[in-house]
Parts: structure tokens; C-alpha cells; sequence
């Protein structure tokens, strides 16, 4: 702008820097030390706080304390024009004084957060009832609270040219390993350059297999489950603006944990525990077993059943993998449309796809009735999943699985069966074994993937990949 | 098993006996490959080109291996749920099973029972494998739990030969090439039949992992002693086992390559490693 | 780029192939019971199915017949006049001629064994007379016989009417020289309906013609030490002038070979169903029970033994033990002359346990 030493700073260029937007406010202000000008977006700063604020400030000024402009939501710093609009944008106010060239900052952000409600995505029956919200200042305190300790350490990083998103990861100094530590930091630095907006945008960057079905980082939206992950000494990460939270290094089976397993009862939690990873098995399993059944190996129906099913299917003009395919693609349709949809208009959507459409599809003879069945019960087991992503990767594998049904049968299923295995086996997340502790198999974690036992205490993740006992030679 | 424990520390093969062994694998994958599709083509898959299931068995285990290394190590772990469920199946034939066949014994000829001996080691195919693997296994393990480990294989094995002689009549089993199949195909359980399919894939998933550590024995092998990593000798030599075997899955030729595998699995197991070992001392004595 | 090439070239083997060894389940037909007899001409076979057809979602039963050289061609043959292919894998009958049952009869079993599709606990069932009338019967039975068949011998085999009489375990037997086959052994009564008539022995691997009645059958089955859920069995006391139905709870049998000479020795646990006198409180009249139910069953056991003894069918399983433990004797010549000519003792121990809830 001006060559001098000393750039003409008014209300005129300070006006004209942002673009002589409406709710940008300059003010001219006196002040002990010479003029200065109070400038902030009315959009983002609070009025009646700036006033206040800017009162106390004054009288330290003319008390001639040393040091007046540094409080607690004050700051004072030399003057450059970029620091100014980045904290203007930030929401703060900033007071420019020409004469010594200095500015200072008052943090005095118009803030309406909602209240710390339950998540609506993770409810739970028994426990805490506070979620996240869009805050990173309270989410943090919510973590704070829960940990009381000295060696939670929380950083942040801006990432983005254009946005500028303010991440921030939390980890607890005693727990957390070093090395996935700074692993993270380094490939959160080597993002640095884009532009995130979502912290499901982040996962993309950090995670190792983008292509996976299966999610690496655990998304939560509940302050306990990130205070419990914290202790297990895995990363937690906030994304300024947006209530969900990222944690890694994640394992499978965490996903198939709910922090109300550790409120109820011993035998109920793992009665409840049992029954997800069944749902698990059903929902990848069961269409496909339906079709390898009936276009394979019907043979193994004990003949009761088989003639009903029978009766079922005979009039059926498609095949079954035709049939399953249309049937999984409705129960999609509804479930997308009802989603976004207001809640009244979703329940009327259930309603009319659900029962009418399912019954008229199987009176037109499209679908027979026990595929009906079969889906809907997939549909319900898919649901169990107490984390959302897990909950669509399963959706999503199942489709595979009806392919290789359709085509070899059992042995299709068989061998699907064990691509997964491999694929599992092999993903990592920030390095760290996935399919832990199945692989490398630790046997005496192995019963709380099963069950829930009392007294559980904190575990860590895996460390590594190798095999720790077991694999000899000798098999036949 | 017990003399393999003791010498494994010193048994470092060279860059010879390493390709012997390479070559040793790959044969038997052979065999094992063709004798898989007979079964499968037998039980399952009268009408589907034989190629096409062999491709899949061997494009499962490529896969596996161009993933990291632990994977496929880790591997075997899958196996570990599918025990006790065959061996539930395997129980429901107990009342079925009649104890007064295993008399009379005859153990007046000697020539027979060597020969059975004999043929008996086909069995413990890949026991070699035990003394690649052994330095890698943590070393405390050791005594009992070695020795339970190891029981425990020899348990298994005796009780399915035990029941595949208490089912069937002496003279039947000469007929019957697949008797545990037949076993399970006998069982009658209300919620579903043929017991015996749901055995044969889990003896196929049994058999996939098997061929993929052999395989993946055979690229480490090259990693190891020829310092050669390339991922194309991996495909291609995958691509020429898919040939070579798929010649071999008839009825002869699999019967055939099953009977010749004695031989050189002898020679693999206890031969070679006993020259190996006894190198190695002797070069260390001097 | 390889591996890219690959993953589609297997991606495309997906696609094209497949399939081959589909068998799509609506375009079989299940058949429940199937009966095979002897056909018109020599070593002729023919097959009779009865099976269910589906239409407009209902069920209708039909049959089906064919004849040829074998089970299989006959199979073959009734396909050409059915609609959709005959599939054996959920049958759960089959209803043997008694003629054709004469001959060895493994040569018929051999398809249900050697295709892995095929269902081998299905049961065998030795008919007497004309084939037809099994799938029609002349009397009046309430249920389609696809239905009628599968349920009858599961209720026979749990009231120990007839043994297991599973294709499996027939087939066992049959190959078996320590050991002969007995199979249920199905009439047509009076009434023309198809009925249970005891159980049809065996000799080596042809059936004899000799067969034993209602109660012989569950008293042979008695023998075996085979029993069913449940096994009664009723005799008339005369002295006491009144029936007395008693139900088997456990019976152990031993026995003991020393050359040429057999003692079988039963310990039968019993409990009593019917008994209207009312007096079991007394221990004397237990006692004359228990001497008296005794004595009966030796009785009938004995005249089994004979029975047997006739047809040459060592349906105990005597020759197992005798082949195990007594090569000499095993080593004589052919088991079921050897059997026929052997003496059997037999000891019958009749323990009461309880009297049901009154004594």
C-alpha cells in the first residue's frame, strides 16, 4: 500500500481492505496513548462484550500499567496487515493504533451454540447425555471434564490456503505412543496445503486405504467415547465447526462397541455384544446363503421348509441374485429418501415403502415373500452397528458377497470369505494392526470382543503386525 | 517334531537347498492344486472348467501375497474358529460308530504296517515348514506348551482316523476315497442336510490358506536366499502353476502325484535337513 | 499396471463364467418318496415317484413312473414325461419291491451313493404285492402318501417299531458280512391301507421272505439293544387275568462266545404303563412280575433267535463280536451258516424301576 515506514492506516483504507462490506464496523476510539480504530465483523463479535472489554482496557491504559493490552481475552501485537485480517475473520475485534504501531485484539466472538445434546446419530439408553457440538472451546471442555489429568495434551494445526480450518488433536502425553503420534503430525503436515472443510475430508488424507469399505478412523459425536478412546491411548481429532470427531488408530472391533456395554450388566452386555457381531455375520451372509440356497444347493433344505420355499419361488420369473438386487435396492431407495426427508414425511415414506409396496411387490410375483424376509431381516441386522460408518460399509459388502453367491455358490461365499479375511488383515490404520485381536491373536483380549467382562480396564491397540505366537508348520 | 525342536537353531540352508526347497513347494502345490479341483469338480462343480476354479484358488493366493507379509502369516488364525465347529459335526456320528471293528489287530506282518508307515507320512506334509518358521516364533515357547501344541495336532488327526475306521465296514473304505465326507453326508440334524458340504468348504478355506503360505514360502524363499523381489516371477510363476496343475486334475494323474509325493517329502523333511544340520556342525567345529 | 491387468482379467472371468453348476431350485421337482420293483422284462427296473407339483400357490401331488436298466435309466425315463427334472436329493422314502429286494440289492443303491447331490438318510422300506397300489392305495388314507410315507416310519423308528432303517445305514449293513439287514416290511391290509407289518430279514445281502410280526420287531429291536424314544410292549397275565403294558427304559445286553456256544444275557429296565389290577404296591406282586415278564420275554426272544436262525440273518450283530474277538470261529466258512448252526442261550433279567404314578 504505502512505501513508508509508517503505512497511512484510516478508517478509509481499513474500510477498503475488507471490501466495504456491510457488517464490517470501524469506529474511531480515543485512548490514552494517541487514536486508535476498533474495527470487527458485526456478523462474528459481540457489541455489548467489545464495549465492556474495551472500557477495562482503557483503564489499565491510564493506570500506565506495563504490559495493559495482555488479559485474558486480550492480546497486543505489532501491527501487519495480515495479522489484522486474519483475526478479523476469526471474529475478533481489533483496536489499530497508528501512532505506535500496534494493534490490539480482543477475542469478544458473538457465540450461540447449541446446548451439548445427545448426538442423534449415537443415542444410548444408560449413561452421559452430552454430545458434541459445533465448538471446538466446549468440546474441548466436555473431554476436559471427563479427563482431569495434566498429560492431556491437546495441539492444533490450520490446514487450508483458502479456508482456513483450525484442526485440533488431542492425546493423552502418558498413553498415546510416540511414534503413531507423531506419524499423525507428519501426514496432518503434509495436508497442510488443502483445503478440508469436513472432518470426513480429513480422513481421506490421513487414512492408508482411501478404497477400503471399511472406515480406519472411528467418527463419534459423544464426549465419552472419545474420553474412553483417549485412555486406550489412541488420537483424537476435532475439526473446528463440526461436532464430530475423529479417533485413530482404530481396530474393527471397536466399532461394534457401545459405551453402553460398559454401563449394564455383565451377562446383558454381553448378551447385547454377542448378538452385534451375530447381526454382523447376518447382514453380510444372509442374502447371499439365501441365493447360494435356492440356485445351488437346495439339497440341504430339510424338506419342510424346502417346500415352502419352493412354493415361494416357483412362479418367480427372475433369478435370484435379480431378485435380491431389486429388493436391496428398494430397501436403499427408502431408506435415502427418508433420511433427509422431515420426520413425518420419513415415517409416511416407511410406512407406504415398507408395507404396501412390499406386499403389492410380492402379490405382482415379482419377489417371492421369502426374500422379502430375508432382506428386510439383512436391512434390520445392518442397522445394529452402534457407529454410523461401520453400519453403510456392511450394507455395502454384502453386495459382493451375492455376486459370488450367484456365481459359485457356496464355494463362492467361501472364498469371499476369505478376501475379506486378507483385506482385513492387511489394512492398517496409522499404521497399527485393524483386525487386532483376532490378528496378531492375543487370546486374552479375544473374549472381550465376545463378551462383555467385568472389571474391563483400558487397553492399548496393537503395537505391531507380528505374529506373537502360534504358526508352525505341520498342517494337513 | 522333538528333533526338529532341538536342531532348528542350526539349520541354515543355503542358497542351493533353498531353490531344492523352492522347487520342492511349488511341486507339491502342485499336487495339492490338482487334487482339489478332482474333489471339488467330484463334489461340487461337475460342469465348471476346472481352470476357472483353479484360477480363483490361485488368484486368492496372489492376492494374499502381494499384501504385506503378516497377513499371510496371520493367516492360519482364521482356521482356528472352523476347528471345533468340524469336530461338533465330527461328534454327531458317535453313536453310529462301531467299536469291535478296530479288531482284530494283526501286527503279525510287519511289511504292511511299514509300508502303511510309510504312506502315513503323507500326512504330515509341510512339516518342513516348522524349521523355516521356528526362529521366528518367540523363543520362550517351549516345553509344555510345545509339547500341547503338538499333541493336540497328533490328537486331532488320530481321532479322524480313529472314527473313519469305526463308521465303515473293512471292506467299503477301499471304495471310498473322501470317508470323512461321507461321514458327515450320513449325518441327520434337523436344520439342514449334507453336513458334509458345509465340511468341504471349510476344507476348502483350509486348503487356500495351505496353497497361499506355500506360495507365499516360495516368494520369501526367493526373498530371502536370491534377494529377488520381483513381483512379476510372483504372477508369472502363479500363472504357470495354474497350467501345470490343471493337467494334472483327473482322477490318475492327482491319484498319481499323491503317491509320488511320499518321496520326495521323505527326502525334504528328514534328509535334507539332517545333511543341512550336519554341515553346518561340522563347519562349525572347524 | 500388472496387477491392475489382473485383477480385471479375473474380474472378466467373473463375469463370463459362472453359473455352470447352477441348478436353479424352481426348475426341479422335489420327489418325497420313490418306489422301485421289478419291471416287465428281464433285469428291468422300474421307478415310480410320487412328488409334489406347485402352481398358482398351491400344492398338488402327482406321480410319475419310468422303466429301464437301472434306477438311474428308469430315473431318466420318468424325466421325459415330467415336467420339470426329478430331483432325489430330498427323498425321504423308498419303497423296495420284496421281489426285487431277493436279489442282492446294492446294485439299485448305487446311484443314491456315488452322486454327492443325492440324500442318504433317507429310509428303505421292503413292500410286499403289487408296487402300484402303494401310490394308490385302494383304501382310504387321509394324507397324500408323499406325506403319509416320510411320517409314518419317523413315528415307527421312534416307538422302536422298526430300527433305523436309514438308506445309510442299510448300505452299511449290507456290505457288512458280520452283520445282516433287517428292514421295515410294509402290506396292504384289509382295509387297503398301506401298514407297518414288522420287519423283513435279511441274509447276507438278499432278503429271505421270512419276517417278523408287530411285537417280534420291537422285541428284536429289544435285542439289537436299538431302541426308539419309546418302547412298550404288552402281554396277558393270565393268572392275574389282566394285560399288563410295560415301557423299556434301558436295556443292556452281553455277550458271551465260547466256541459254538452263544449266551446272550439281558438286563431289561422297565416301567409299567397298564396294569389294572392296582396291586404293584405289594412287593410279591412285583416280584411275580418281574418273574413273570421274564419268563415271557425269554420266551419270545427264543423264538426270534429261531426265526433268525432259519433265515440265516445274524441281525444281532453276533458275528461283529465273533470276527473281532474269536478269529477261529469267524474263520469257519460263510457267517450265516455258521450262525444258523450255532447254539444261543439267552437269559432275560427283568428289573421293574417304577411303577408310573400308581402303584
Amino acid at each position: 500500500m504505502d512505501n513508508g515506514s509508517k503505512p497511512v492506516i484510516d478508517k478509509k483504507s481499513v474500510k477498503h481492505l475488507f471490501f466495504n462490506s456491510e457488517d464490517f464496523v470501524v469506529i474511531d476510539v480515543d485512548w490514552p496513548t494517541g487514536k486508535g480504530i476498533l474495527c470487527y465483523y458485526s456478523s462474528l463479535a459481540d457489541g455489548t462484550e467489545v464495549n465492556k472489554q474495551i472500557d477495562i482496557i482503557r483503564q489499565r491504559a491510564t493506570a500506565k500499567m506495563s504490559n495493559w493490552g495482555k488479559t485474558a481475552v486480550t492480546d497486543i501485537m505489532p501491527y501487519s496487515e495480515e495479522e489484522l485480517i486474519k483475526s478479523v475473520c476469526k471474529g475478533l475485534t481489533v483496536v489499530i493504533f497508528h501512532d505506535s504501531q500496534v494493534m490490539l485484539t480482543i477475542s469478544a466472538q458473538s457465540t450461540f451454540g447449541r446446548a451439548p445434546g445427545e448426538p442423534i446419530s449415537e443415542q444410548i439408553v444408560r449413561g452421559s447425555h452430552d454430545g458434541f457440538i459445533e465448538n471446538v472451546q466446549q468440546n474441548l471442555t466436555l473431554v476436559r471434564q471427563k479427563l482431569g489429568r495434566r498429560d492431556l495434551v491437546v495441539k492444533s494445526m490450520q490446514v487450508g490456503q483458502n479456508t482456513i480450518t483450525n484442526i485440533t488433536y488431542l492425546y493423552i502425553e502418558s498413553i498415546a505412543e510416540g511414534d503413531v503420534v507423531d506419524l499423525f503430525e507428519n501426514r496432518l503436515r503434509e495436508v497442510q496445503e488443502q483445503d478440508i472443510m469436513n472432518s470426513g475430508e480429513i480422513e481421506d488424507y490421513l487414512e492408508e486405504s482411501v478404497l477400503s469399505p471399511f472406515p480406519q478412523f472411528m467418527a463419534t459425536e459423544r464426549p465419552d467415547r472419545v474420553a474412553f478412546n483417549l485412555m486406550e491411548g489412541k488420537i483424537a481429532i476435532f475439526t473446528d465447526h463440526s461436532p464430530t470427531v475423529m479417533i485413530a488408530p482404530v481396530t474393527f472391533f471397536s466399532f461394534y462397541q457401545s459405551p453402553d456395554d460398559f454401563n449394564g450388566r455383565v451377562i446383558v452386555g454381553s448378551f447385547f455384544r454377542l448378538l452385534r457381531i451375530a447381526s454382523l455375520v447376518i447382514a453380510i451372509y444372509l442374502p447371499a446363503f439365501y441365493i447360494a440356497v435356492v440356485s445351488f444347493h437346495s439339497e440341504i433344505l430339510p424338506i419342510e421348509i424346502s417346500k415352502k420355499v419352493k412354493l415361494a419361488i416357483n412362479e418367480i420369473p427372475y433369478r435370484p441374485i435379480f431378485e435380491a438386487i431389486i429388493m436391496e435396492l428398494f430397501i436403499e431407495l427408502i431408506r435415502e429418501a427418508s433420511i433427509r426427508l422431515p420426520k413425518p414425511i420419513g415415517q409416511t415414506i416407511g410406512v407406504v415403502g415398507g408395507l404396501i409396496i412390499g406386499d403389492a411387490i410380492v402379490n405382482a410375483g415379482l419377489v417371492s415373500n421369502l426374500m422379502v424376509i430375508v432382506v428386510a431381516l439383512t436391512a434390520i441386522s445392518s442397522f445394529v452397528v452402534p457407529t454410523l460408518e461401520m453400519n453403510t460399509s456392511i450394507r455395502i459388502l454384502r453386495f459382493p458377497f451375492m455376486a459370488a453367491a450367484a456365481i459359485f455358490g457356496f464355494f463362492g461365499m467361501a472364498i469371499g470369505t476369505i478376501i475379506l479375511v486378507i483385506h482385513l488383515l492387511s489394512l492398517s490404520s496409522l499404521k497399527q494392526p485393524y483386525f487386532a485381536p483376532f490378528i496378531p491373536l492375543d487370546t486374552s483380549r479375544f473374549l472381550e470382543v465376545f463378551f462383555r467382562v467385568p472389571y474391563s480396564k483400558f487397553h492399548k491397540q496393537q503395537r505391531n503386525f507380528s505374529f506373537a505366537s502360534k504358526k508352525k508348520g505341520r498342517r494337513s | 517334531m522333538l528333533l526338529y525342536e532341538k536342531f532348528y537353531e542350526r539349520f541354515k540352508p543355503g542358497r542351493f537347498v533353498a531353490a531344492l526347497y523352492i522347487a520342492y513347494w511349488s511341486f507339491t502345490i502342485i499336487s495339492f492344486l490338482a487334487y482339489i479341483n478332482y474333489t471339488l469338480a467330484v463334489w461340487i462343480f461337475p460342469h465348471t472348467p476346472q481352470i476357472v476354479t483353479m484360477a480363483i484358488i490361485v488368484g486368492v493366493s496372489l492376492y494374499a501375497n502381494t499384501r504385506r507379509i503378516e497377513s499371510v502369516i496371520n493367516l492360519p488364525a482364521i482356521i482356528l474358529p472352523l476347528f471345533p465347529i468340524f469336530i461338533v459335526f465330527l461328534f454327531m456320528a458317535t453313536p453310529d460308530l462301531v467299536w469291535t471293528w478296530l479288531f482284530p489287530i494283526e501286527l503279525a506282518n510287519i511289511k504292511p504296517l511299514l509300508k502303511g508307515l510309510f504312506m502315513t507320512q503323507g500326512t504330515f506334509i509341510g512339516i518342513e515348514l516348522y524349521l523355516f518358521f521356528r526362529k521366528y516364533v518367540i523363543q520362550q515357547v517351549k516345553g509344555i506348551p510345545l509339547f500341547i501344541y503338538q499333541s493336540t495336532w497328533f490328537f486331532f488327526f488320530f481321532t479322524i482316523l480313529v472314527f473313519i475306521l469305526l463308521f465303515f465296514p473293512v471292506n467299503t473304505i477301499e471304495f471310498i476315497p473322501e470317508p470323512l465326507l461321507h461321514i458327515l453326508k450320513a449325518q441327520k440334524v434337523t436344520f439342514v442336510e449334507r453336513l458334509d458340504l458345509f465340511f468341504l468348504f471349510i476344507w476348502v478355506i483350509w486348503s487356500v490358506v495351505a496353497i497361499t503360505l506355500y506360495f507365499f514360502m516360495c516368494v520369501q524363499g526367493r526373498r530371502v536366499y536370491f534377494n529377488n523381489e520381483s513381483k512379476r516371477i510372483t504372477i508369472l510363476s502363479h500363472f504357470l502353476i495354474i497350467i501345470i496343475a490343471s493337467f494334472f486334475a483327473t482322477k490318475d494323474r492327482s491319484d498319481m502325484l499323491r503317491q509320488l509325493i511320499v518321496y520326495p517329502h521323505i527326502l525334504f523333511t528328514i534328509l535334507i535337513p539332517a545333511i543341512v544340520i550336519l554341515l553346518n556342525r561340522r563347519s562349525k567345529n572347524e | 499396471m500388472n496387477k491392475k491387468m489382473l485383477m480385471v482379467f479375473l474380474f472378466v472371468l467373473f463375469l463370463l463364467g459362472g453359473c455352470w453348476d447352477e441348478a436353479q431350485y424352481k426348475d426341479i421337482t422335489i420327489v418325497p418318496v420313490m418306489g422301485l420293483t421289478n419291471g416287465e422284462g428281464e433285469n428291468e427296473v422300474k421307478a415310480i415317484f410320487s412328488f409334489p407339483t406347485f402352481e398358482q400357490q398351491t400344492i398338488t401331488y402327482t406321480k410319475s413312473e419310468g422303466t429301464g436298466i437301472s434306477t438311474r435309466a428308469a430315473r431318466e425315463d420318468a424325466t421325459h414325461h415330467t415336467m420339470e427334472a426329478l430331483d432325489v436329493s430330498h427323498l425321504e422314502v423308498l419303497l423296495l419291491s420284496s421281489e426285487m429286494a431277493k436279489k442282492n440289492l446294492y446294485p439299485e443303491l448305487d446311484m443314491f451313493f456315488r452322486t454327492p447331490r443325492n440324500r442318504i438318510t433317507s429310509y428303505i422300506v421292503i413292500v410286499e404285492g403289487d408296487m402300484e397300489q402303494y401310490f394308490t392305495p385302494p383304501g382310504a388314507v387321509k394324507s397324500e402318501v408323499a406325506n403319509y410315507y416320510p411320517e409314518l416310519l419317523r413315528t415307527a423308528e421312534l416307538y422302536t417299531y422298526t430300527s433305523v432303517s436309514t438308506m445309510e445305514n442299510a448300505v452299511k449293513l449290507l456290505l457288512d458280512d458280520s452283520m445282516d439287514l433287517d428292514l421295515p416290511y410294509m402290506i396292504i391290509d384289509d382295509n387297503g391301507i398301506p401298514t407297518l407289518d414288522g420287519i423283513a430279514l435279511f441274509s447276507n445281502n438278499k432278503f429271505t421272505g421270512q419276517t417278523l410280526g408287530k411285537q417280534e420287531a420291537i422285541l428284536a429291536n429289544l435285542m439289537k439293544s436299538k431302541l426308539g424314544k419309546y418302547t412298550r410292549l404288552s402281554y396277558e397275565w393270565k393268572e392275574k387275568n389282566s394285560p399288563i403294558t410295560i415301557e423299556v427304559i434301558k436295556v443292556r445286553r452281553k455277550l458271551k462266545i465260547s466256541n459254538e456256544k452263544v449266551n446272550m444275557h439281558f438286563d431289561i429296565d422297565i416301567s409299567v404303563d397298564e396294569f389294572p389290577p392296582n396291586d404293584l404296591y405289594k412287593k410279591g406282586t412285583r416280584n411275580e412280575a418281574e418273574k413273570f415278564l421274564s419268563g415271557e420275554i425269554k420266551k419270545d426272544f427264543e423264538k426270534i433267535i429261531t426265526t433268525t436262525q432259519e433265515a440265516k440273518s445274524d441281525i444281532f450283530g453276533v458275528g461283529r463280536r465273533v470276527h473281532a474277538f474269536h478269529q477261529d470261529l469267524w474263520k469257519k466258512g460263510d457267517w450265516q451258516e455258521t450262525y444258523a448252526a450255532l447254539s444261543i442261550e439267552v437269559d432275560v433279567n427283568v428289573n421293574m424301576k417304577r411303577t408310573s404314578i400308581f402303584d
